[in-house]
Protein backbone atom coordinates (compact mmCIF):
# COMPACT_ATOMS: atom_id res chain seq x y z
CA UNK A 1 0.00 0.00 0.00
CA UNK A 2 1.33 3.40 -0.94
CA UNK A 3 0.49 5.60 2.32
CA UNK A 4 1.99 8.76 0.60
CA UNK A 5 -0.68 8.57 -1.78
CA UNK A 6 -3.29 8.44 0.72
CA UNK A 7 -5.61 11.21 0.49
CA UNK A 8 -5.76 13.27 3.77
CA UNK A 9 -8.65 15.68 4.80
CA UNK A 10 -7.43 19.51 4.39
CA UNK A 11 -6.56 21.90 6.73
CA UNK A 12 -9.26 24.70 7.42
CA UNK A 13 -8.09 28.62 6.41
CA UNK A 14 -9.71 29.10 10.67
CA UNK A 15 -7.10 26.76 12.03
CA UNK A 16 -4.06 28.47 9.49
CA UNK A 17 -5.24 31.73 10.71
CA UNK A 18 -4.82 31.14 14.28
CA UNK A 19 -1.52 29.69 13.62
CA UNK A 20 -0.05 32.61 11.94
CA UNK A 21 -1.77 34.78 14.69
CA UNK A 22 0.00 32.99 17.02
CA UNK A 23 3.50 33.35 15.84
CA UNK A 24 3.22 37.42 14.94
CA UNK A 25 1.94 38.11 18.58
CA UNK A 26 5.15 37.15 20.30
CA UNK A 27 7.38 38.48 17.13
CA UNK A 28 5.04 41.68 17.81
CA UNK A 29 6.12 41.58 20.98
CA UNK A 30 9.64 41.12 20.74
CA UNK A 31 9.79 44.17 17.99
CA UNK A 32 7.55 46.32 20.54
CA UNK A 33 10.69 45.39 22.87
CA UNK A 34 13.03 46.38 20.08
CA UNK A 35 11.68 49.48 19.59
CA UNK A 36 12.01 50.33 23.60
CA UNK A 37 15.38 49.26 24.14
CA UNK A 38 16.48 51.55 21.06
CA UNK A 39 13.90 54.38 21.37
CA UNK A 40 13.80 54.74 25.34
CA UNK A 41 16.10 52.28 27.40
CA UNK A 42 19.69 53.41 25.02
CA UNK A 43 18.91 57.09 24.98
CA UNK A 44 18.02 56.77 28.91
CA UNK A 45 21.60 54.85 29.20
CA UNK A 46 23.29 57.54 27.12
CA UNK A 47 21.62 60.32 29.59
CA UNK A 48 22.82 58.04 32.77
CA UNK A 49 26.42 58.25 31.28
CA UNK A 50 26.23 62.00 30.46
CA UNK A 51 24.83 62.75 33.97
CA UNK A 52 27.31 60.98 35.90
CA UNK A 53 30.00 62.77 34.30
CA UNK A 54 28.35 65.92 34.72
CA UNK A 55 28.08 65.16 38.76
CA UNK A 56 31.56 64.15 38.39
CA UNK A 57 32.38 67.10 37.45
CA UNK A 58 29.66 68.94 39.80
CA UNK A 59 31.26 66.99 42.94
CA UNK A 60 34.93 68.26 42.17
CA UNK A 61 33.50 72.22 41.92
CA UNK A 62 31.38 71.34 45.03
CA UNK A 63 34.30 70.42 47.00
CA UNK A 64 36.84 73.13 45.76
CA UNK A 65 33.58 75.66 46.59
CA UNK A 66 33.11 74.07 50.36
CA UNK A 67 37.04 74.15 50.61
CA UNK A 68 37.55 77.73 49.66
CA UNK A 69 34.61 78.40 51.66
CA UNK A 70 35.89 76.71 54.72
CA UNK A 71 39.19 78.22 53.87
CA UNK A 72 37.57 82.06 53.99
CA UNK A 73 35.35 82.09 56.26
CA UNK A 74 38.45 81.14 58.92
CA UNK A 75 40.57 83.87 58.36
CA UNK A 76 40.54 86.90 60.34
CA UNK A 77 40.20 90.04 58.77
CA UNK A 78 42.50 92.56 60.93
CA UNK A 79 44.99 89.78 60.78
CA UNK A 80 44.71 90.01 57.12
CA UNK A 81 44.74 93.66 56.77
CA UNK A 82 47.81 94.24 58.70
CA UNK A 83 49.57 91.44 56.62
CA UNK A 84 48.55 93.20 53.38
CA UNK A 85 50.12 96.13 54.59
CA UNK A 86 53.11 94.23 55.10
CA UNK A 87 52.99 92.58 51.99
CA UNK A 88 52.99 95.93 50.12
CA UNK A 89 56.30 96.62 51.94
CA UNK A 90 57.67 93.33 50.87
CA UNK A 91 56.56 93.64 47.31
CA UNK A 92 55.12 97.75 46.77
CA UNK A 93 52.88 97.92 43.65
CA UNK A 94 54.99 99.95 42.14
CA UNK A 95 58.56 100.35 41.18
CA UNK A 96 58.62 103.46 43.84
CA UNK A 97 62.25 103.92 42.57
CA UNK A 98 63.35 106.96 44.92
CA UNK A 99 62.15 105.54 48.19
CA UNK A 100 64.48 102.90 47.29
CA UNK A 101 67.41 105.75 46.82
CA UNK A 102 66.62 107.06 49.70
CA UNK A 103 67.26 103.78 51.82
CA UNK A 104 70.69 103.02 50.12
CA UNK A 105 71.66 106.32 50.90
CA UNK A 106 70.46 105.95 54.51
CA UNK A 107 71.92 102.54 54.36
CA UNK A 108 75.75 103.76 53.02
CA UNK A 109 75.47 106.68 55.88
CA UNK A 110 74.77 104.66 58.51
CA UNK A 111 77.33 101.68 57.74
CA UNK A 112 80.05 103.80 56.69
CA UNK A 113 80.21 102.98 52.84
CA UNK A 114 81.38 105.78 50.24
CA UNK A 115 78.98 105.36 47.31
CA UNK A 116 81.33 106.78 44.45
CA UNK A 117 78.45 105.67 41.59
CA UNK A 118 74.72 105.12 41.57
CA UNK A 119 72.78 104.28 38.61
CA UNK A 120 69.19 103.68 38.85
CA UNK A 121 67.92 101.31 35.96
CA UNK A 122 64.23 101.56 35.10
CA UNK A 123 61.81 102.01 32.58
CA UNK A 124 59.71 104.48 33.89
CA UNK A 125 59.79 106.23 37.52
CA UNK A 126 57.64 106.32 39.61
CA UNK A 127 54.66 104.77 37.82
CA UNK A 128 53.30 101.09 38.13
CA UNK A 129 52.95 100.45 34.46
CA UNK A 130 53.60 97.25 32.91
CA UNK A 131 56.32 98.74 30.67
CA UNK A 132 58.89 99.50 33.96
CA UNK A 133 58.91 95.99 34.93
CA UNK A 134 58.88 94.75 31.64
CA UNK A 135 62.12 96.59 30.50
CA UNK A 136 63.65 95.18 34.28
CA UNK A 137 62.68 91.47 34.18
CA UNK A 138 63.43 91.25 30.03
CA UNK A 139 66.79 92.34 30.25
CA UNK A 140 67.86 90.27 33.50
CA UNK A 141 67.68 86.84 33.38
CA UNK A 142 68.21 85.97 36.98
CA UNK A 143 65.50 83.96 39.17
CA UNK A 144 64.91 86.69 41.01
CA UNK A 145 63.41 88.85 37.92
CA UNK A 146 61.50 86.49 36.76
CA UNK A 147 59.60 86.26 39.75
CA UNK A 148 58.75 89.90 39.99
CA UNK A 149 60.21 93.00 38.47
CA UNK A 150 62.23 94.83 40.00
CA UNK A 151 64.16 98.59 39.77
CA UNK A 152 67.45 97.83 39.40
CA UNK A 153 70.39 100.32 40.96
CA UNK A 154 73.76 99.54 40.30
CA UNK A 155 76.40 101.09 42.55
CA UNK A 156 79.72 101.44 42.69
CA UNK A 157 81.50 101.88 46.53
CA UNK A 158 84.54 102.08 48.49
CA UNK A 159 84.96 100.98 52.30
CA UNK A 160 86.66 98.52 54.49
CA UNK A 161 85.57 94.79 54.47
CA UNK A 162 83.00 95.05 57.89
CA UNK A 163 81.68 97.97 56.15
CA UNK A 164 80.93 96.16 53.35
CA UNK A 165 79.71 93.03 55.03
CA UNK A 166 77.63 95.93 57.45
CA UNK A 167 75.88 97.65 54.03
CA UNK A 168 74.58 93.84 52.63
CA UNK A 169 73.08 93.08 55.62
CA UNK A 170 71.38 96.39 55.59
CA UNK A 171 70.16 95.93 51.75
CA UNK A 172 68.95 92.87 52.82
CA UNK A 173 67.27 94.29 56.11
CA UNK A 174 64.79 96.32 53.83
CA UNK A 175 61.50 95.71 54.61
CA UNK A 176 61.33 95.36 50.47
CA UNK A 177 62.65 92.45 48.82
CA UNK A 178 66.21 93.35 47.20
CA UNK A 179 68.50 90.90 45.89
CA UNK A 180 72.23 91.22 44.64
CA UNK A 181 72.93 89.36 41.71
CA UNK A 182 76.26 89.46 41.26
CA UNK A 183 78.88 91.04 44.17
CA UNK A 184 82.52 92.02 42.41
CA UNK A 185 85.33 92.85 45.37
CA UNK A 186 88.66 94.48 44.96
CA UNK A 187 91.13 95.00 47.42
CA UNK A 188 92.53 99.39 46.80
CA UNK A 189 96.13 98.01 46.94
CA UNK A 190 96.66 100.15 49.90
CA UNK A 191 97.35 99.64 53.26
CA UNK A 192 94.29 100.88 54.68
CA UNK A 193 92.63 98.16 53.66
CA UNK A 194 89.61 99.59 51.42
CA UNK A 195 87.66 97.95 49.31
CA UNK A 196 86.53 98.57 45.97
CA UNK A 197 83.16 97.00 45.54
CA UNK A 198 80.31 97.05 42.84
CA UNK A 199 77.31 95.26 41.99
CA UNK A 200 73.73 95.57 40.92
CA UNK A 201 71.02 96.00 43.59
CA UNK A 202 67.59 94.55 42.40
CA UNK A 203 64.80 96.07 44.46
CA UNK A 204 61.61 94.32 43.81
CA UNK A 205 57.86 95.29 43.15
CA UNK A 206 54.79 93.79 41.81
CA UNK A 207 51.81 94.69 40.22
CA UNK A 208 48.57 94.11 42.21
CA UNK A 209 46.22 91.20 40.34
CA UNK A 210 43.72 92.81 38.30
CA UNK A 211 41.05 90.08 39.26
CA UNK A 212 39.96 87.51 41.63
CA UNK A 213 39.28 84.91 38.82
CA UNK A 214 36.01 82.73 39.37
CA UNK A 215 34.21 82.00 42.16
CA UNK A 216 35.42 78.16 41.54
CA UNK A 217 39.52 79.40 41.10
CA UNK A 218 40.44 78.24 44.60
CA UNK A 219 42.18 80.09 47.39
CA UNK A 220 45.45 78.94 49.19
CA UNK A 221 46.29 79.94 52.70
CA UNK A 222 49.27 81.45 53.98
CA UNK A 223 52.32 79.33 54.46
CA UNK A 224 53.89 79.86 57.95
CA UNK A 225 56.85 80.49 56.14
CA UNK A 226 55.46 83.26 54.53
CA UNK A 227 53.30 84.63 57.48
CA UNK A 228 57.21 84.76 59.15
CA UNK A 229 58.10 86.59 56.62
CA UNK A 230 55.14 88.82 56.88
CA UNK A 231 55.75 89.20 60.57
CA UNK A 232 59.23 90.10 60.07
CA UNK A 233 58.41 93.25 58.29
CA UNK A 234 57.21 94.86 61.63
CA UNK A 235 60.31 93.74 63.26
CA UNK A 236 63.12 96.21 64.82
CA UNK A 237 65.62 94.46 62.74
CA UNK A 238 64.12 95.63 59.12
CA UNK A 239 64.27 98.89 57.55
CA UNK A 240 61.48 100.53 56.50
CA UNK A 241 60.94 102.10 53.30
CA UNK A 242 62.02 105.64 53.82
CA UNK A 243 59.98 108.33 52.77
CA UNK A 244 61.42 110.86 50.48
CA UNK A 245 61.65 114.30 52.19
CA UNK A 246 60.11 117.31 50.39
CA UNK A 247 62.33 119.67 49.34
CA UNK A 248 62.36 123.93 49.00
CA UNK A 249 60.97 124.69 45.40
CA UNK A 250 60.33 127.83 43.61
CA UNK A 251 63.75 129.30 41.54
CA UNK A 252 64.38 132.71 40.18
CA UNK A 253 66.71 131.62 37.36
CA UNK A 254 66.19 128.19 36.61
CA UNK A 255 70.12 127.87 34.84
CA UNK A 256 71.80 129.37 37.80
CA UNK A 257 73.74 126.29 39.91
CA UNK A 258 72.17 126.00 43.08
CA UNK B 1 13.12 0.63 1.14
CA UNK B 2 11.86 4.33 1.70
CA UNK B 3 11.07 5.03 5.98
CA UNK B 4 7.30 4.77 6.75
CA UNK B 5 5.88 7.61 8.00
CA UNK B 6 2.33 6.80 9.53
CA UNK B 7 1.72 10.49 10.76
CA UNK B 8 -0.36 12.81 8.27
CA UNK B 9 1.89 16.18 6.34
CA UNK B 10 -0.99 18.21 7.57
CA UNK B 11 -0.65 17.49 11.51
CA UNK B 12 3.14 17.31 11.07
CA UNK B 13 3.12 20.71 10.16
CA UNK B 14 0.87 21.70 12.36
CA UNK B 15 2.85 20.23 15.44
CA UNK B 16 6.10 21.95 13.85
CA UNK B 17 4.02 25.90 13.63
CA UNK B 18 3.07 24.57 17.50
CA UNK B 19 6.47 24.13 18.07
CA UNK B 20 7.82 26.98 16.57
CA UNK B 21 4.95 29.27 18.12
CA UNK B 22 5.70 28.35 21.70
CA UNK B 23 9.21 29.15 21.17
CA UNK B 24 8.74 32.27 19.64
CA UNK B 25 5.96 33.36 22.29
CA UNK B 26 9.24 31.65 25.24
CA UNK B 27 11.41 34.35 23.06
CA UNK B 28 9.02 36.99 23.34
CA UNK B 29 8.08 36.96 26.33
CA UNK B 30 12.16 36.72 28.10
CA UNK B 31 12.52 39.66 26.10
CA UNK B 32 9.47 40.96 27.32
CA UNK B 33 10.32 40.77 30.60
CA UNK B 34 14.27 41.78 30.20
CA UNK B 35 13.23 45.09 28.53
CA UNK B 36 11.11 45.91 31.73
CA UNK B 37 13.67 45.08 34.43
CA UNK B 38 15.79 47.32 31.55
CA UNK B 39 13.53 49.94 31.66
CA UNK B 40 13.08 49.93 35.57
CA UNK B 41 16.50 49.60 36.33
CA UNK B 42 17.31 52.08 33.86
CA UNK B 43 14.91 54.72 35.18
CA UNK B 44 16.00 53.88 38.75
CA UNK B 45 19.86 55.10 37.94
CA UNK B 46 18.14 57.81 36.16
CA UNK B 47 16.23 59.08 38.97
CA UNK B 48 19.02 58.59 41.34
CA UNK B 49 21.96 60.75 39.32
CA UNK B 50 19.06 63.25 38.83
CA UNK B 51 18.39 63.55 42.60
CA UNK B 52 22.18 63.51 43.07
CA UNK B 53 22.71 66.02 40.68
CA UNK B 54 20.26 68.18 42.96
CA UNK B 55 21.93 67.31 45.96
CA UNK B 56 25.04 68.49 44.20
CA UNK B 57 23.45 72.00 42.92
CA UNK B 58 22.51 72.70 46.16
CA UNK B 59 26.03 72.23 47.82
CA UNK B 60 27.16 74.28 44.85
CA UNK B 61 24.44 77.34 45.82
CA UNK B 62 25.53 77.03 49.81
CA UNK B 63 29.09 76.96 49.14
CA UNK B 64 29.39 79.79 46.67
CA UNK B 65 27.05 81.92 49.22
CA UNK B 66 29.57 81.59 51.30
CA UNK B 67 32.46 82.40 49.22
CA UNK B 68 30.37 85.44 48.77
CA UNK B 69 29.62 86.76 51.76
CA UNK B 70 33.52 86.79 52.56
CA UNK B 71 34.61 88.48 49.31
CA UNK B 72 36.69 91.26 51.08
CA UNK B 73 38.32 88.59 53.12
CA UNK B 74 39.20 86.68 49.72
CA UNK B 75 40.44 90.15 47.86
CA UNK B 76 42.81 90.61 51.07
CA UNK B 77 43.71 87.01 50.88
CA UNK B 78 44.41 86.75 47.29
CA UNK B 79 46.38 89.80 47.38
CA UNK B 80 48.38 89.13 50.41
CA UNK B 81 48.97 85.27 49.38
CA UNK B 82 49.89 86.56 45.39
CA UNK B 83 52.65 89.11 47.06
CA UNK B 84 54.08 87.30 50.01
CA UNK B 85 54.70 83.76 47.90
CA UNK B 86 56.72 85.86 45.51
CA UNK B 87 58.45 88.28 48.33
CA UNK B 88 58.96 84.49 50.21
CA UNK B 89 60.51 83.12 46.94
CA UNK B 90 62.85 85.97 46.10
CA UNK B 91 64.24 85.77 49.54
CA UNK B 92 64.90 82.30 49.33
CA UNK B 93 66.40 82.16 45.97
CA UNK B 94 68.95 85.43 46.89
CA UNK B 95 72.43 84.89 47.10
CA UNK B 96 73.71 84.93 50.64
CA UNK B 97 77.02 86.61 50.34
CA UNK B 98 77.15 87.30 53.97
CA UNK B 99 77.16 83.72 54.52
CA UNK B 100 79.71 82.91 51.41
CA UNK B 101 81.91 85.40 53.30
CA UNK B 102 81.47 84.34 56.61
CA UNK B 103 82.41 80.75 55.54
CA UNK B 104 85.27 82.21 53.56
CA UNK B 105 87.15 83.90 56.08
CA UNK B 106 86.92 80.75 58.56
CA UNK B 107 88.48 78.42 56.03
CA UNK B 108 91.26 80.33 53.89
CA UNK B 109 94.71 80.04 55.13
CA UNK B 110 96.21 83.20 57.38
CA UNK B 111 99.10 83.64 54.74
CA UNK B 112 96.57 84.09 51.64
CA UNK B 113 94.78 87.61 50.67
CA UNK B 114 92.66 88.12 47.72
CA UNK B 115 92.75 91.02 45.67
CA UNK B 116 89.01 90.69 43.66
CA UNK B 117 86.81 88.32 44.37
CA UNK B 118 83.20 88.16 42.07
CA UNK B 119 80.64 86.13 43.77
CA UNK B 120 77.40 85.44 41.07
CA UNK B 121 75.16 82.71 39.91
CA UNK B 122 77.81 82.11 37.06
CA UNK B 123 80.79 81.28 39.07
CA UNK B 124 83.02 82.56 41.78
CA UNK B 125 86.37 83.98 40.64
CA UNK B 126 88.94 84.83 43.15
CA UNK B 127 92.39 86.21 42.69
CA UNK B 128 95.01 86.63 44.93
CA UNK B 129 98.45 85.96 46.66
CA UNK B 130 99.60 83.18 49.18
CA UNK B 131 102.66 83.10 50.63
CA UNK B 132 103.88 80.15 49.48
CA UNK B 133 102.58 76.81 47.46
CA UNK B 134 101.51 75.21 50.23
CA UNK B 135 99.53 77.99 51.23
CA UNK B 136 98.12 77.72 48.05
CA UNK B 137 97.49 73.91 48.42
CA UNK B 138 95.76 74.98 51.94
CA UNK B 139 93.71 77.23 49.91
CA UNK B 140 92.41 75.14 47.52
CA UNK B 141 91.80 71.90 49.87
CA UNK B 142 89.78 74.55 52.09
CA UNK B 143 87.59 75.40 49.13
CA UNK B 144 87.23 71.59 48.38
CA UNK B 145 86.68 70.42 51.75
CA UNK B 146 83.19 69.98 53.50
CA UNK B 147 82.91 73.58 54.93
CA UNK B 148 84.24 75.09 51.47
CA UNK B 149 82.09 72.59 49.57
CA UNK B 150 78.85 74.80 51.40
CA UNK B 151 79.81 77.39 49.53
CA UNK B 152 81.53 76.89 46.09
CA UNK B 153 81.97 73.66 44.11
CA UNK B 154 83.64 72.62 40.78
CA UNK B 155 86.87 74.46 42.03
CA UNK B 156 89.52 74.87 38.92
CA UNK B 157 92.73 76.70 39.51
CA UNK B 158 93.23 78.55 36.78
CA UNK B 159 96.53 80.20 36.87
CA UNK B 160 99.73 80.09 39.44
CA UNK B 161 102.57 82.38 39.00
CA UNK B 162 105.34 82.95 41.58
CA UNK B 163 107.87 85.70 41.32
CA UNK B 164 111.79 85.41 42.69
CA UNK B 165 110.09 86.00 46.07
CA UNK B 166 108.31 82.62 45.91
CA UNK B 167 104.73 85.09 46.91
CA UNK B 168 102.32 83.13 44.28
CA UNK B 169 99.23 85.05 42.22
CA UNK B 170 96.50 82.90 41.27
CA UNK B 171 93.33 82.58 40.05
CA UNK B 172 91.32 80.60 40.96
CA UNK B 173 87.41 80.28 39.52
CA UNK B 174 84.37 78.04 40.96
CA UNK B 175 80.68 77.98 40.92
CA UNK B 176 78.69 79.02 43.64
CA UNK B 177 76.45 76.45 45.72
CA UNK B 178 73.43 78.16 47.01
Amino acid sequence: MNLSTLAMPKVKDGQDLSGIIGVVIPIGGIVISILIAALIIWPKVNEILELRTNNEQLRGTVQTLEQKAGILSGLDQIKLEEQLVAAEQLLPSDSNAFSVLRQVEDTANTTGVLLSKIEVITGSFGGGGAAAGAGTSVSGASPELNLAPAVEIRLSLTSDYQSLLGFISGLYSFSRVASIDSLSVSAGGGDEGLLSTSFAVNAHWKQLPQNLGSIEASVENLTSAEEELLANVKSPQRTESAPVPPVATGRGNPFNPY
Amino acid sequence: MPEINLVPEETRKSEDLDKLRSKVTLASVAILVLTAVGAIVTLAFFAYFVSQRGLLEEKREKASATINQYKSAEELLVVTKDKASVADRLVQSRVDFLKFYGTLVEIIPQRVFFTTISVGREGVDFSGKAGSSADIAGLVSALTSARGSEIVSSVVVNSLVADETREYSFSISAQLVE
